[in-house]
Protein backbone atom coordinates (compact mmCIF):
# COMPACT_ATOMS: atom_id res chain seq x y z
CA UNK A 1 0.00 0.00 0.00
CA UNK A 2 2.64 1.73 1.03
CA UNK A 3 4.27 1.61 -2.24
CA UNK A 4 0.57 1.90 -4.07
CA UNK A 5 0.60 5.58 -2.44
CA UNK A 6 4.26 6.18 -2.95
CA UNK A 7 3.94 5.08 -7.01
CA UNK A 8 0.44 7.10 -6.97
CA UNK A 9 2.12 10.27 -5.75
CA UNK A 10 5.08 9.87 -8.26
CA UNK A 11 2.78 9.73 -10.85
CA UNK A 12 0.95 12.76 -9.91
CA UNK A 13 4.14 14.74 -9.79
CA UNK A 14 5.31 13.48 -13.05
CA UNK A 15 1.81 14.50 -14.81
CA UNK A 16 2.07 18.25 -12.26
CA UNK A 17 5.85 18.86 -13.99
CA UNK A 18 4.58 17.72 -17.20
CA UNK A 19 1.92 20.40 -16.84
CA UNK A 20 4.35 22.65 -15.57
CA UNK A 21 6.58 22.20 -18.40
CA UNK A 22 4.07 22.80 -21.20
CA UNK A 23 3.05 25.46 -19.71
CA UNK A 24 6.70 27.21 -19.21
CA UNK A 25 7.55 26.02 -23.00
CA UNK A 26 4.38 27.52 -24.34
CA UNK A 27 5.52 31.18 -22.64
CA UNK A 28 9.41 30.28 -23.52
CA UNK A 29 8.14 30.50 -27.47
CA UNK A 30 6.22 33.62 -28.35
CA UNK A 31 4.30 34.15 -31.46
CA UNK A 32 6.83 35.26 -34.20
CA UNK A 33 6.01 38.63 -35.57
CA UNK A 34 6.90 39.52 -39.37
CA UNK A 35 10.38 40.16 -39.94
CA UNK A 36 12.50 41.87 -42.25
CA UNK A 37 15.41 40.71 -44.09
CA UNK A 38 17.71 41.74 -46.51
CA UNK A 39 18.11 39.89 -49.30
CA UNK A 40 21.84 38.29 -50.42
CA UNK A 41 22.15 38.78 -54.10
CA UNK A 42 23.79 35.92 -56.13
CA UNK A 43 26.34 37.60 -58.62
CA UNK A 44 24.89 37.79 -62.29
CA UNK A 45 25.80 41.04 -64.00
CA UNK A 46 28.63 43.38 -63.08
CA UNK A 47 29.14 44.38 -59.30
CA UNK A 48 28.97 47.94 -60.26
CA UNK A 49 27.87 50.27 -62.86
CA UNK A 50 29.10 53.86 -63.82
CA UNK A 51 25.85 55.20 -65.20
CA UNK A 52 26.25 58.79 -67.44
CA UNK A 53 23.51 61.42 -66.66
CA UNK A 54 22.55 64.02 -69.62
CA UNK A 55 20.55 66.81 -69.23
CA UNK A 56 16.85 66.38 -69.61
CA UNK A 57 16.21 69.85 -71.02
CA UNK A 58 17.59 71.47 -74.00
CA UNK A 59 18.98 74.28 -71.55
CA UNK A 60 18.91 75.95 -68.01
CA UNK A 61 15.74 77.69 -67.50
CA UNK A 62 13.80 74.52 -67.87
CA UNK A 63 13.73 71.64 -65.63
CA UNK A 64 17.36 71.04 -64.08
CA UNK A 65 17.10 67.43 -63.94
CA UNK A 66 19.80 64.80 -65.48
CA UNK A 67 18.72 61.03 -66.13
CA UNK A 68 20.59 58.01 -66.78
CA UNK A 69 19.43 54.49 -67.53
CA UNK A 70 20.82 50.91 -66.96
CA UNK A 71 20.44 47.45 -67.29
CA UNK A 72 20.51 45.71 -64.17
CA UNK A 73 20.41 41.90 -64.12
CA UNK A 74 19.81 40.48 -60.88
CA UNK A 75 19.31 37.15 -58.62
CA UNK A 76 17.99 37.28 -55.45
CA UNK A 77 18.24 33.95 -53.32
CA UNK A 78 15.06 33.43 -51.26
CA UNK A 79 16.12 30.14 -50.91
CA UNK A 80 15.52 30.36 -47.11
CA UNK A 81 11.85 31.29 -47.48
CA UNK A 82 11.03 29.24 -50.35
CA UNK A 83 7.38 28.05 -50.67
CA UNK A 84 6.22 30.52 -47.84
CA UNK A 85 4.71 33.87 -48.31
CA UNK A 86 6.23 36.90 -48.58
CA UNK A 87 6.82 40.30 -49.86
CA UNK A 88 10.37 41.53 -51.67
CA UNK A 89 11.05 45.70 -51.68
CA UNK A 90 13.59 47.32 -53.45
CA UNK A 91 15.26 49.97 -50.98
CA UNK A 92 17.07 53.38 -51.83
CA UNK A 93 18.50 55.15 -48.91
CA UNK A 94 18.53 58.83 -48.70
CA UNK A 95 21.17 60.60 -50.76
CA UNK A 96 23.17 63.74 -50.23
CA UNK A 97 22.45 65.12 -53.83
CA UNK A 98 18.79 65.39 -52.95
CA UNK A 99 16.21 63.55 -54.39
CA UNK A 100 16.74 60.75 -57.06
CA UNK A 101 14.20 59.14 -58.40
CA UNK A 102 14.48 55.34 -60.12
CA UNK A 103 11.69 53.94 -62.56
CA UNK A 104 12.08 50.56 -63.83
CA UNK A 105 10.74 48.20 -65.83
CA UNK A 106 10.66 44.08 -65.60
CA UNK A 107 11.07 41.38 -67.86
CA UNK A 108 10.89 38.30 -65.32
CA UNK A 109 10.12 37.62 -61.73
CA UNK A 110 9.66 41.44 -60.11
CA UNK A 111 7.27 44.04 -60.95
CA UNK A 112 8.03 47.52 -62.82
CA UNK A 113 7.68 50.57 -60.59
CA UNK A 114 9.36 53.87 -58.80
CA UNK A 115 11.06 54.76 -55.62
CA UNK A 116 12.26 57.85 -54.19
CA UNK A 117 15.10 57.69 -52.36
CA UNK A 118 14.84 56.81 -48.85
CA UNK A 119 11.73 54.75 -49.36
CA UNK A 120 11.16 51.02 -50.80
CA UNK A 121 8.92 49.87 -53.14
CA UNK A 122 7.08 46.50 -53.49
CA UNK A 123 8.61 44.47 -56.20
CA UNK A 124 7.57 40.95 -55.22
CA UNK A 125 4.23 39.78 -53.56
CA UNK A 126 3.20 35.84 -53.33
CA UNK A 127 5.11 32.95 -52.63
CA UNK A 128 8.49 32.72 -53.07
CA UNK A 129 10.41 30.14 -54.93
CA UNK A 130 14.11 29.45 -54.07
CA UNK A 131 15.31 32.73 -56.32
CA UNK A 132 13.94 35.77 -57.85
CA UNK A 133 15.46 36.66 -61.13
CA UNK A 134 15.18 39.32 -63.80
CA UNK A 135 16.99 41.77 -65.31
CA UNK A 136 15.93 45.51 -64.79
CA UNK A 137 15.66 48.57 -67.22
CA UNK A 138 16.61 51.10 -64.54
CA UNK A 139 16.02 54.55 -65.14
CA UNK A 140 17.56 57.51 -62.64
CA UNK A 141 16.59 61.19 -62.30
CA UNK A 142 18.11 63.51 -60.21
CA UNK A 143 18.96 67.55 -60.06
CA UNK A 144 21.96 68.53 -62.10
CA UNK A 145 22.85 71.41 -60.51
CA UNK A 146 23.22 69.50 -57.33
CA UNK A 147 24.69 66.49 -58.57
CA UNK A 148 28.26 68.08 -59.03
CA UNK A 149 30.46 64.58 -58.30
CA UNK A 150 29.90 61.09 -59.14
CA UNK A 151 26.95 59.59 -56.32
CA UNK A 152 27.33 56.00 -55.65
CA UNK A 153 23.68 54.38 -55.36
CA UNK A 154 23.43 51.71 -53.37
CA UNK A 155 20.04 49.58 -53.78
CA UNK A 156 19.38 46.66 -51.56
CA UNK A 157 16.35 44.52 -51.56
CA UNK A 158 14.47 43.77 -48.27
CA UNK A 159 11.92 40.87 -47.93
CA UNK A 160 8.85 40.48 -45.42
CA UNK A 161 7.42 37.49 -44.34
CA UNK A 162 5.10 36.09 -41.48
CA UNK B 1 12.57 2.35 -1.99
CA UNK B 2 14.11 4.74 -4.38
CA UNK B 3 11.53 7.48 -6.14
CA UNK B 4 12.70 8.62 -9.14
CA UNK B 5 12.73 12.04 -9.03
CA UNK B 6 12.10 13.66 -12.67
CA UNK B 7 13.92 16.21 -14.08
CA UNK B 8 13.96 18.31 -16.80
CA UNK B 9 16.63 20.35 -18.09
CA UNK B 10 15.17 23.11 -20.68
CA UNK B 11 17.33 23.58 -23.74
CA UNK B 12 17.80 27.15 -24.39
CA UNK B 13 18.02 27.37 -28.24
CA UNK B 14 20.04 30.21 -29.11
CA UNK B 15 21.04 31.57 -32.91
CA UNK B 16 24.14 31.87 -34.02
CA UNK B 17 25.25 33.98 -36.50
CA UNK B 18 29.08 33.97 -38.12
CA UNK B 19 30.64 37.46 -37.06
CA UNK B 20 31.32 40.17 -39.83
CA UNK B 21 28.43 38.66 -42.07
CA UNK B 22 26.94 41.94 -43.97
CA UNK B 23 23.92 41.55 -46.48
CA UNK B 24 25.56 41.64 -50.34
CA UNK B 25 24.78 45.07 -51.65
CA UNK B 26 21.98 43.53 -54.71
CA UNK B 27 22.36 46.67 -56.89
CA UNK B 28 25.18 49.49 -57.18
CA UNK B 29 25.20 52.43 -59.82
CA UNK B 30 27.68 54.94 -59.58
CA UNK B 31 25.85 58.04 -60.94
CA UNK B 32 28.02 60.82 -63.10
CA UNK B 33 27.07 64.13 -62.82
CA UNK B 34 25.57 66.22 -66.09
CA UNK B 35 28.16 67.08 -68.79
CA UNK B 36 28.93 70.97 -68.40
CA UNK B 37 27.41 72.74 -71.57
CA UNK B 38 27.87 75.94 -73.05
CA UNK B 39 26.10 77.80 -75.94
CA UNK B 40 26.16 80.72 -78.03
CA UNK B 41 24.21 81.77 -80.81
CA UNK B 42 24.47 84.89 -82.67
CA UNK B 43 22.06 85.54 -85.74
CA UNK B 44 21.33 81.86 -86.89
CA UNK B 45 21.91 79.02 -85.20
CA UNK B 46 21.36 75.23 -84.55
CA UNK B 47 19.41 74.88 -81.51
CA UNK B 48 15.91 72.89 -80.37
CA UNK B 49 14.36 72.00 -77.32
CA UNK B 50 13.77 68.69 -77.76
CA UNK B 51 17.58 68.01 -78.87
CA UNK B 52 19.82 70.97 -77.12
CA UNK B 53 22.36 72.82 -78.48
CA UNK B 54 24.22 72.22 -82.13
CA UNK B 55 27.26 73.44 -84.24
CA UNK B 56 26.23 75.74 -87.18
CA UNK B 57 29.09 77.47 -89.12
CA UNK B 58 27.18 79.96 -90.31
CA UNK B 59 28.40 83.60 -90.48
CA UNK B 60 25.85 86.41 -90.88
CA UNK B 61 26.19 89.77 -92.39
CA UNK B 62 24.61 92.64 -91.48
CA UNK B 63 25.42 95.30 -94.37
CA UNK B 64 23.91 98.59 -95.06
CA UNK B 65 23.95 100.96 -98.02
CA UNK B 66 24.48 104.28 -97.27
CA UNK B 67 22.96 107.22 -100.36
CA UNK B 68 25.33 109.18 -101.77
CA UNK B 69 23.06 112.03 -101.02
CA UNK B 70 23.46 111.25 -97.23
CA UNK B 71 26.94 109.98 -97.24
CA UNK B 72 29.07 111.45 -93.99
CA UNK B 73 26.21 113.91 -93.24
CA UNK B 74 25.90 112.49 -89.69
CA UNK B 75 22.77 111.02 -89.40
CA UNK B 76 23.33 107.17 -88.41
CA UNK B 77 22.08 104.58 -90.63
CA UNK B 78 20.61 101.40 -89.05
CA UNK B 79 22.27 98.36 -90.59
CA UNK B 80 19.74 95.10 -91.74
CA UNK B 81 21.62 91.45 -91.05
CA UNK B 82 20.51 88.08 -93.10
CA UNK B 83 19.69 86.35 -90.15
CA UNK B 84 16.63 84.49 -89.52
CA UNK B 85 16.25 83.98 -85.88
CA UNK B 86 13.72 86.21 -84.52
CA UNK B 87 12.38 84.03 -81.79
CA UNK B 88 13.69 83.29 -78.30
CA UNK B 89 15.32 79.92 -78.49
CA UNK B 90 13.76 79.44 -74.85
CA UNK B 91 10.46 80.01 -75.41
CA UNK B 92 9.67 80.49 -78.39
CA UNK B 93 8.43 84.62 -78.35
CA UNK B 94 9.25 86.49 -81.25
CA UNK B 95 11.79 88.51 -79.07
CA UNK B 96 13.57 90.45 -82.44
CA UNK B 97 11.11 92.07 -84.92
CA UNK B 98 12.63 92.26 -88.39
CA UNK B 99 16.08 92.18 -89.86
CA UNK B 100 17.37 94.82 -88.15
CA UNK B 101 17.91 92.82 -84.85
CA UNK B 102 20.16 90.05 -84.20
CA UNK B 103 19.49 87.34 -82.08
CA UNK B 104 21.77 87.19 -79.84
CA UNK B 105 21.75 84.43 -77.09
CA UNK B 106 23.83 82.52 -74.46
CA UNK B 107 24.29 79.91 -71.60
CA UNK B 108 26.16 77.51 -69.80
CA UNK B 109 25.46 75.34 -67.41
CA UNK B 110 27.70 73.34 -64.73
CA UNK B 111 26.86 71.32 -62.20
CA UNK B 112 28.39 72.78 -58.39
CA UNK B 113 29.61 75.86 -59.38
CA UNK B 114 27.67 77.65 -58.05
CA UNK B 115 29.26 81.58 -58.05
CA UNK B 116 30.66 81.42 -61.18
CA UNK B 117 30.15 83.31 -64.39
CA UNK B 118 31.00 82.94 -67.79
CA UNK B 119 32.22 85.67 -69.72
CA UNK B 120 30.28 86.78 -72.91
CA UNK B 121 32.82 89.32 -75.15
CA UNK B 122 32.48 91.45 -77.95
CA UNK B 123 35.74 92.36 -80.57
CA UNK B 124 36.59 93.10 -83.77
CA UNK B 125 39.55 94.38 -85.59
CA UNK B 126 40.29 98.10 -85.87
CA UNK B 127 39.13 98.60 -89.35
CA UNK B 128 36.33 97.58 -91.72
CA UNK B 129 38.84 97.28 -95.65
CA UNK B 130 37.32 98.26 -98.99
CA UNK B 131 38.61 96.34 -102.20
CA UNK B 132 40.45 99.48 -102.81
CA UNK B 133 41.96 99.32 -99.21
CA UNK B 134 40.15 102.26 -98.36
CA UNK B 135 39.79 102.29 -94.58
CA UNK B 136 36.80 102.92 -92.25
CA UNK B 137 37.45 102.47 -87.96
CA UNK B 138 35.38 100.09 -86.74
CA UNK B 139 33.98 102.24 -83.76
CA UNK B 140 31.92 103.86 -86.38
CA UNK B 141 29.41 101.01 -85.93
CA UNK B 142 27.36 100.76 -82.34
CA UNK B 143 25.09 98.78 -81.24
CA UNK B 144 22.09 98.48 -79.17
CA UNK B 145 20.65 95.59 -77.37
CA UNK B 146 17.28 94.85 -77.03
CA UNK B 147 14.48 92.58 -77.49
CA UNK B 148 10.15 92.80 -77.46
CA UNK B 149 8.95 91.98 -74.27
CA UNK B 150 11.97 92.56 -72.37
CA UNK B 151 13.93 95.57 -73.67
CA UNK B 152 16.54 95.51 -70.67
CA UNK B 153 20.04 95.35 -72.49
CA UNK B 154 21.29 91.80 -70.87
CA UNK B 155 24.01 91.64 -73.15
CA UNK B 156 25.40 95.86 -72.59
CA UNK B 157 25.06 98.28 -75.48
CA UNK B 158 28.03 99.48 -76.75
CA UNK B 159 30.26 100.37 -80.20
CA UNK B 160 33.41 98.37 -81.50
CA UNK B 161 35.84 100.53 -80.42
CA UNK B 162 37.14 98.81 -77.72
CA UNK B 163 36.65 95.06 -76.19
CA UNK B 164 33.36 94.51 -74.72
CA UNK B 165 32.26 91.99 -72.30
CA UNK B 166 29.04 90.69 -70.04
CA UNK B 167 29.04 88.44 -67.13
CA UNK B 168 26.86 85.51 -68.27
CA UNK B 169 25.38 84.03 -64.64
CA UNK B 170 25.92 79.95 -64.27
CA UNK B 171 22.47 78.11 -65.25
CA UNK B 172 21.07 81.13 -66.61
CA UNK B 173 19.90 82.01 -70.35
CA UNK B 174 20.60 85.84 -71.59
CA UNK B 175 19.13 86.53 -74.70
CA UNK B 176 19.00 90.06 -76.28
CA UNK B 177 18.43 91.44 -79.85
CA UNK B 178 21.55 93.69 -81.62
CA UNK B 179 20.40 96.47 -83.73
CA UNK B 180 23.39 97.82 -85.67
CA UNK B 181 24.42 101.52 -86.57
CA UNK B 182 26.83 102.99 -88.65
CA UNK B 183 27.61 106.48 -87.53
CA UNK B 184 27.82 108.01 -91.03
CA UNK B 185 30.06 110.99 -89.71
CA UNK B 186 33.15 110.59 -92.41
CA UNK B 187 33.09 111.16 -95.67
CA UNK B 188 34.80 108.29 -96.88
CA UNK B 189 35.48 106.90 -100.76
CA UNK B 190 32.98 104.42 -102.78
CA UNK B 191 33.60 100.74 -101.90
CA UNK B 192 32.39 98.25 -99.90
CA UNK B 193 34.07 97.96 -96.75
CA UNK B 194 33.98 94.67 -94.70
CA UNK B 195 35.09 93.40 -91.25
CA UNK B 196 34.52 90.60 -88.91
CA UNK B 197 32.82 91.06 -85.80
CA UNK B 198 33.74 87.99 -83.32
CA UNK B 199 31.72 87.02 -79.96
CA UNK B 200 33.08 84.59 -77.66
CA UNK B 201 31.73 83.03 -74.47
CA UNK B 202 34.33 81.82 -72.64
CA UNK B 203 33.67 79.72 -69.26
CA UNK B 204 35.88 80.14 -65.84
Amino acid sequence: MNSARTLFTAMRTARSLAVLVATCALFALPVAPAATHILEEMPVGPAETTVPMQWVSGGPGGTSLVQGSMLAPLKLNTTRWRGKLGRVYMVLPPQIVGPVRARWTTRGDLLPGELLAGNRALVYSGTLPAYLTDTLTLKLEADGYRLNQPVRLEFRFEIDVE
Amino acid sequence: MIIRTLSLRLLGIALLLPAGISPALALVSNMLAGPPQIYLQVGDGNYSPANGPGVNATVNTVRVNVPGRVLGDGSPQIMNSDSQTRSSLRDGFPICEDSTQVYIGAWWRDPGTATSSATLSISAPQFLISENSDRIPFSKIRWDSTAFGDNTAHIAAGNFGALHSTAIVLNTWVENCHIFFYANDVLVPTGTYKGTVTYTLSTP
